[in-house]
């Protein structure tokens, strides 16, 4: 899927005062990659036993298709696979066609990829980066106790 | 952003809230209300009357939920200009 690449910056520019609001609220810190221009945003995450993580939500091809979430190696953010992903008891770990670990709800993108949702429709809403936000703080937060690094 | 209709009154605050895609309103209301007012108070604001159920929603705070709910605004350390959000709790999920 090709999108102009400057409609897809106004669309993050006008989505990203909520998206920050929505961050500052849930107390989560959200930083863009480098330059204005950049299609990445990162969540870090500081787990219990002393673990940093960090989540990168890539919004190419945005609004056409809902970011991208993975973790990936807080020291080189390309880096992406099982080993950087911090496991939640109440969270299920399906995989996607290419191995990648798969945040199993409606509004992030590799769940709308996996052969069991391609067939649903959802409106673009669902993957507005604010409702994103929290879908991550849900993630962090809200999805039964923080189980380890890895292992998904 | 569109302030509630609530009348405003020197004991009261001005509380942000924040809905699931970042929209937000302002909320006044007497900090010696219980917490469950402030949910409340901000479902209406977010989504108008009748709002949504507030037994299904999560009051934010500072990143994490407030419970309970009939704590006082203040004893749930919320002051004036402080933001919250207010959140589902629950999100649909995959089954594989």
């Amino acid at each position: 899927m090709t999108l102009d690449v400057e409609l897809v910056l106004d669309l993050i520019a006008e989505d990203l005062p909520a998206a920050e609001r929505q961050a500052q609220g849930l107390g989560l810190t959200l930083h863009r990659g480098e330059g204005e221009r950049a299609l990445d945003f990162y969540i870090p995450y500081a787990a219990q036993d002393g673990q940093d993580y960090l989540i990168r939500l890539r919004r190419d091809g945005y609004d056409e298709q809902a970011p991208s979430f993975q973790f990936v190696n807080p020291q080189n953010p390309e880096e992406t696979g099982p080993q950087w992903w911090a496991r939640m008891a109440g969270i299920g770990y399906p995989h996607g066609d290419h191995g990648e670990v798969v945040y199993c709800t409606p509004g992030i993108r590799e769940y709308h990829q996996h052969s069991s949702h391609r067939s649903e429709q959802h409106p673009k809403s669902t993957w507005k980066l604010a409702r994103v936000i929290w879908l991550t703080w849900k993630y962090l937060y809200d999805s039964g106790s923080y189980a380890g690094r890895g292992g998904v | 952003m569109q302030e509630s209709n609530t009348p405003s009154h020197e004991s009261q605050i001005r509380v942000t809230v924040l809905g699931q895609e970042g929209d937000e309103k302002i909320v006044t209301i007497n900090p010696h209300e219980p917490c469950e007012q402030l949910l409340r108070a901000g479902l209406h604001a977010l989504y108008g009357h009748p709002g949504p159920n507030p037994d299904e929603y999560n009051l934010v705070f500072k990143g994490v939920v407030i419970t309970p709910l009939t704590q006082t605004i203040a004893a749930a350390d919320i002051t004036d200009g402080a933001v919250v959000s207010i959140q589902p709790k629950t999100i649909s999920r995959g089954s594989h």
